[in-house]
């Protein structure tokens, strides 16, 4: 298993690292929404520039973005194909009894923009916090406290379960199974999910025991504070800002130009 | 408050998992204040299955548990659970928060302890297994000993008045279970340890009670029965090499080690 680490570039300085976790993710997520609920091609392509100037600041290494970014281009791709042959309007051509229509296009761009701006905006998010301090944000912000409480247990035991995964595959493959097809292959292969299956039901009711067996009574809380300084409120104010901008600029744009 | 300043009285204990293994069969004993008892066995005796019983996680299925005067049922397992401690034998399902001091925070918050007072006391725990400054560190970055020790503190930081240690040696190096075993000693609780290390228990407790199949073999002074080689081996465990080199002897060579 390559190491993986959920709190890598966690650790790097720029004014989202220093940035309030509750402050930073409500504003980016305002952000967020706003872009979401655009719709005039020109401001999202303006949203996408943001969003792109905004992981520069946070000096999260880009080859990283990129390479996580790749899984919604797959995605885009998808829409980006099906749109444009699927939606009616003006044809620009046709191939055999497909027509390629320019509404479509243009709503493939407008989601395709989207996307990319909304899963941009994750890494200066949370990708500048650690994941423990993220869950304390959503504590702190009065998150139902089920939700909260699920996100800690996934967070502690996604990599007990891929270490379990990852030993249950040695030991298959050290006692001479290839990784071929073979049907005992595929069958020793059935029989070890189930039994990681077991073995994590049990560990569930194990882990519940020792929460109970430490006063748990359906809650879960933690102590620690975060400090939120005038800094914090005006990159939060500013970052809303933008937010807000972004809307009235396409608002005004749709009385003068007449909309798209 | 203690009732009859015997914190643990079991009797006629049975336990069968629903897949039908007897676990426990027809198990008595009790504990005295302030005792410090080892509970040995091979493996698969029942050590595990009894200590869970204790704070009530397995519900009796024949027999009587009383923990600290209180008959252990339904309505009173709550309050029992503030003041006995149970230290998992597997730390990966102890430790379920996402950093150390959440984790022992964990127990004294559920208490309901002001703010202060949980600070106070992860700082005091952490400083007892020796790991102090991992407050930030996350359970599954540590090593398999590291979690052992922060497993300890997470039931120390509640302050029980009994504590139940299942295997609270295993994976640690010899200076770090060194460390163990002095902190457990100056420890004020009634305490129960079960493990397979003898020396260690030889170390710390007073008494023994000695598990095989489900049932209680012997239960005596530790230096009678963790120091009687023909008894120990008859039930599947080592006889230390101390207890070898010196007999009964073995005792005192150790409690002045440790
Ligand atoms: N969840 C379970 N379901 C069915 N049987 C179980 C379960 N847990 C334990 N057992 C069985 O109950 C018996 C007692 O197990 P227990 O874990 O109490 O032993 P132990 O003395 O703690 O052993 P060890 O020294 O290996 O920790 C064993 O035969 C074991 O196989
Ligand atoms: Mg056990």
């Amino acid at each position: 298993m390559s190491h993986f680490d959920i709190d890598e570039y966690a650790y790097l300085e720029s004014p989202f690292h220093s940035f309030d976790p509750r402050a930073k993710f409500v504003s980016i997520l305002v952000l967020m929404f706003s872009v979401v609920l655009l719709n005039d091609i020109r401001i999202l392509a303006v949203g996408l520039l943001l969003a792109v100037a905004l992981v520069l600041v946070s000096r999260i290494p880009l080859l990283f973005v990129i390479g996580r970014l790749k899984w919604v281009a797959l995605f885009v791709l998808a829409v980006v194909v099906v749109l444009p042959f699927s939606v009616s309007g003006t044809a620009l051509f046709s191939v055999g009894v497909l027509t390629f229509t320019k509404e479509g296009l243009l709503q493939a761009l407008v989601i395709s923009l989207k996307a990319f701006s909304v899963v941009l905006l994750i890494f200066p998010m949370l990708a500048t916090m650690k994941f423990v301090n993220f869950i304390k944000a959503l504590e702190k912000l009065h998150m139902p406290n089920r939700l909260v409480q699920m996100i800690t247990l996934t967070y502690r035991y996604i990599f007990v379960l891929l270490n379990e995964i990852q030993r249950t595959l040695r030991s298959i493959e050290s006692r001479g199974y290839g990784r071929r097809t073979s049907i005992l292959g595929l069958k020793n292969l059935g029989n070890a999910i189930g039994m990681l299956l077991v073995r994590s039901y049990e560990r569930g009711g194990r882990i519940f025991d020792a929460m109970v067996s430490r006063g748990y009574n359906g809650t879960m809380e933690t102590l620690r504070e975060f400090e939120i300084n005038s800094k914090d409120w005006a990159k939060a104010a500013s970052i809303v800002a933008v937010a807000v901008l972004l809307h009235v600029a396409a608002f005004t744009s749709s009385i003068y130009v007449g909309g798209t | 408050m203690k009732g009859n300043g015997k914190p643990m009285v079991v009797r006629n204990l049975s336990y069968r998992y629903s897949d039908g293994t007897s676990a426990l069969e027809d198990v008595s004993f009790e504990i005295t204040d302030g005792d410090s008892v080892a509970l040995v066995g091979p493996n698969g005796a029942g050590k595990s299955t009894l200590l869970l019983h204790l704070n009530g996680i397995l519900s009796k299925q024949d027999g009587s548990i009383e923990i600290l005067g209180m008959p252990l049922e339904r309505k009173n397992v709550g309050s029992i659970r503030k003041r006995v401690g149970l230290v998992f034998q597997d730390p990966e399902d102890q430790l379920f928060m996402s950093t150390v001091f959440d984790d022992i925070a964990f127990g004294p918050i559920n208490m309901g302890l002001p703010e202060e007072q949980v600070r106070e006391r992860v700082r005091w725990a952490l400083t007892e297994v020796g790991l102090n400054g991992y407050e930030d560190r996350c359970p599954h970055h540590l090593s398999l000993g590291e979690k052992k020790k922060v497993s300890v503190a997470t039931v120390l930081s509640m302050g029980p008045e009994v504590i139940l240690l299942d295997e609270p040696t295993s994976n640690l190096d010899p200076l770090a279970r060194r460390r163990m075993i002095e902190m457990l000693k100056g420890l004020r609780a009634t305490k129960l340890i079960a493990s397979h290390d003898i020396e260690m228990l030889l170390g710390i407790c007073d008494r023994a009670i000695l598990l095989d199949n489900g049932r209680v073999v012997a239960d005596g002074k530790t230096a009678d029965v963790l120091t009687d080689p023909e008894l120990l081996r008859e039930h599947g465990l080592e006889v230390p090499m101390l207890v070898k080199l010196f007999g009964s002897d073995a005792l005192d060579v150790i409690r002045e080690d440790f």
